[in-house]
């Protein structure tokens, strides 16, 4: 019996050999986690280089005080090839760890790249078995070298700074929209829709390498970038930008809920204004055997930041609200005449179309001709802490 | 002897089983939006197909699969025709294995060799299916709530990704399409063939347990076809190979709820585990019942050695096996679950008739 049970014992622990971990055991301390991929492809020569910003473990608070000064918090490694699998291998003449991006949170591309096409980059981030395609994408005004080696103020790790950024605007402006990750991209492209990116651009020609010089400098616009203005693609391709202005109507009519102020003209008054998508609806009936599309828009208001005027009346109120409701029709209509121009389909029309009506012979052309109206119906809900501003003796 | 409950959760984690890994890609490719409708008219034929089967075991009460044709034929046909399904559970045991490494070798696990998940899941499945259909009905049902609660669990945690446009426009595209993917009839209804194995241990029939697991699996794939494409949508899902596992890996909610996709997997790893016990246990029970062995590990051991040698060898890639499921599944699995049954049946009317007749003839 007590054989038995010594066979029985030595038997499972010769199991253990099979245990997968032999194989694919990763430890940290051996892994390069990867914070940030940038893609820049050259349009002569084809030759595409990408940019590994690795997270170094020794830095942050438990590296301070160390022998030689503070650590950086990311390293940034170029490597450059024929294509994206090439440089999988290649990496190793510089990496000593294992590349390990299932955590990157952002994504690069350098304008150049994106003018000539992201499709090559998409499909690659798609097939990689462990990449994960719900990061932002972010197109790179400039060159993307600096951007990539630009350490950030505040936020130490350059991804995180974008990351938080990007979920601050997304929230408290018009500026960037949710839709904006790698799987948006192809879903759109894959549609023939179309789809607006955010722009990054560094905000010095030379920014400082040192990260230690970063954290001491008071000037946080000295090395840094600034996210601003959106790139238009359309079939993989970018085809335009959109500056900020343009931006805010182009989210306003896609559906997106961030809390933007903005300073109106009314009546010859200035008025900032915080505006918030309640509800949008869309509709699409035939006139006269032309699809004509309804975007009704019911918008919230907030006086909170309204410093210049706060309505003093129901019966201001009502018209300050009716106002507003002419000049963001008004301009909302002006964006959509002037991506109709372009022949950008930004308020994604077509898309509509091809979901309410199946059955239309040419899609294509009935998006184009379709006509298009927006009515906006704001309503004054919030106030700031006062109910008149100070308005001086003189 | 196994409950009806038992036998009825079998059913349905058999269904799931690879078809979770495998199909949602294809189904997506075939039926655009609307793949959501295809699991229930291929549930449909399999109940109708479930009924047959039924109809053929009321003849030989308390026979499996591989006795009845013992019975019908004689033993030299019916030895024949019962190692014919032995190699059929075991080709399906080694598709199944296979389909497993696939997907661990594609996710988590690249560089762990292809073998060594095929041998330590069947070393499990044999000590499994010794100890006797109990323990598998037994296991199942245990393990099922950790199955089920987890996998809807984190489906609903992925809505934070929902867009109802992804659904749009119902009904719309070729409906022809959806119902000449007959492939999809094969795999995984026609290949349910193997539990009948078990019809004669589950206590009060295993008819009725069986059809509704057959349309229980029907409902929840066409369940989690619907939240992958509204999930996904169309023009991810029918590229991506493992689209339930993508779902889950794009889950992100805060800072904590980020990279959960194990969880995914490990359901998936189960769900083809108790489909592997089931055909295990029918390649195991068929050796036991046409040959009657003295002692059985002996038999264990060359399972274990014949199917992972049949995982590794049979197909090179998925490319391949897509193929061969679009253009041959449905002949080749009819030829064990449509024809010999039906030639089985066949038979047994003609003795029966036959019988009656001569009996009336010597009375």
């Amino acid at each position: 019996m007590t054989y038995r049970y010594a066979a029985g014992v030595f038997i499972l622990m010769m199991f253990t050999a099979l245990l997968t971990a032999c194989w694919d055991k990763t430890e940290m301390n051996e892994l390069a986690l990867v914070s940030m991929v940038g893609v820049d492809i050259d349009p002569d020569s084809g030759k595409k280089t990408v940019y590994y910003q690795i997270i170094n473990p020794l830095s942050g608070t438990s590296a301070r005080g160390t022998p030689g000064g503070e650590q950086a918090p990311v390293y940034t490694y170029e490597i450059s090839g024929s294509s994206f699998g090439e440089i999988k291998s290649t990496i190793y003449k510089m990496l000593p760890r294992k590349l390990f991006i299932a955590h990157s949170k952002v994504l690069l591309v350098s304008q150049r790249a994106a003018g000539q096409g992201i499709r090559d980059i998409v499909n690659f981030i798609e097939m990689q078995p462990n990449g994960r395609s719900s990061v932002p994408m972010l197109i790179v005004d400039g060159s993307i070298s600096q951007v990539m080696k630009t350490f950030t103020p505040l936020e130490r790790v350059p991804s995180d700074a974008i990351d938080s950024r990007l979920k601050l605007l997304i929230r408290n402006s018009l500026l960037a929209g949710k839709h904006i990750k790698v799987n948006d991209v192809i879903e759109r492209m894959e549609k023939s829709d179309t789809i607006v990116l955010p722009m990054i651009a560094a905000t010095s020609e030379n920014p400082s390498s040192n990260s230690g010089e970063t954290a001491a400098d008071i000037d946080a616009n000295q090395n840094n970038f600034i996210i601003g203005g959106g790139a238009v693609f359309r079939d993989y391709r970018m085809v335009g930008k959109l500056n900020d202005a343009q931006l805010v109507w182009y989210h306003l009519l896609n559906g997106d809920e961030g809390r933007h102020v903005r300073r109106f003209q009314v009546e010859g008054k200035q008025v900032s204004m915080e505006l918030r998508l309640v509800r949008m609806q869309r509709d699409v009936f035939r006139q006269s055997d032309q699809p004509s599309v309804r975007i009704r828009l019911d918008l919230q208001l907030s006086a909170t930041w309204a410093n210049e005027f706060v309505p003093r009346s129901r019966a201001e109120v009502k018209r300050l609200e009716g106002n507003l409701n002419r000049i963001i029709e008004n301009e909302s209509l002006a964006f959509y005449q002037m991506t109709r121009e372009r022949g950008w389909d930004l308020l994604r029309i077509r898309d509509l179309l091809r979901k309410q009506m199946p059955n239309h012979p040419d899609i294509d052309q009935a998006a184009k001709n379709a006509k298009v109206t927006i009515e906006v119906a704001t309503r004054l809900l919030r106030t700031g802490s006062m109910n008149q501003p100070y308005e001086g003796t003189g | 002897m196994i409950s009806r409950f038992q036998f009825y959760l079998l059913t349905i984690n058999y269904i799931l089983g690879t078809t979770l890994f495998v199909l949602i890609q294809r189904l997506v490719k075939q039926g655009g939006q609307n793949a959501w409708f295809m699991p229930y008219w291929a549930g449909g034929f399999g109940v109708l197909v479930g009924l047959f089967w039924i109809l053929l075991f009321r003849h030989y009460p308390g026979r499996s699969l591989v006795q009845i044709p013992l019975d019908a034929w004689g033993r030299p046909l019916g030895t024949f025709v019962s190692v014919l399904y032995f190699l059929y559970f075991c080709n399906l045991a080694g598709w199944v294995l296979r389909n497993l490494s696939d997907f661990m070798n594609g996710t988590i696990m690249p560089e762990t060799p292809k073998s060594v998940f095929h041998v330590m899941f069947l070393l499990v499945a044999c000590y499994t299916v010794a100890q006797g259909a109990e323990a598998v009905g037994r296991l199942n049902q245990i393990i099922t709530p950790f199955l089920f609660f987890p996998f809807w669990l984190v489906l609903l945690l992925a809505t934070v990704n929902w867009d109802w446009e992804r659904l749009q426009p119902v009904f719309h595209s070729d409906l022809g399409a959806i119902l000449q993917y007959h492939s999809f009839l094969g795999f995984p209804y026609m290949e349910t063939i193997a539990l009948t194995m078990l019809f004669p241990l589950v206590k009060q029939g295993a008819g009725r347990p069986f059809l509704l697991g057959l349309w229980t699996a029907s409902v929840s794939l066409s369940m989690t076809l619907f939240m992958i494409i509204g999930l996904l949508g169309v023009e991810r899902a029918s590229r991506l190979t493992f689209p339930v596992y993508t779902v889950v890996q794009e889950v992100s909610i805060g800072e904590v709820i980020v990279n959960i996709h194990a969880i995914i997997s490990v359901i998936l790893l189960i769900l083809i585990f108790i489909k592997l016990l089931v055909l295990v246990y029918g390649a195991s029970e068929t050796l036991r019942q046409v040959f009657r062995p003295q002692t059985r590990w002996p038999h264990f051991l060359a399972l274990t050695i014949l199917l992972s040698a049949m995982a590794l060898s049979i197909y090179e890639n998925p490319i391949q096996n897509g193929e061969w499921d679009e253009k041959y599944t449905f002949i080749y699995d009819s030829f064990f679950v449509l024809l010999i049954p039906f030639l089985l049946l066949v038979t047994t009317w003609i003795k029966r008739t036959f019988g009656k007749r001569t009996k009336r003839r010597m009375s």
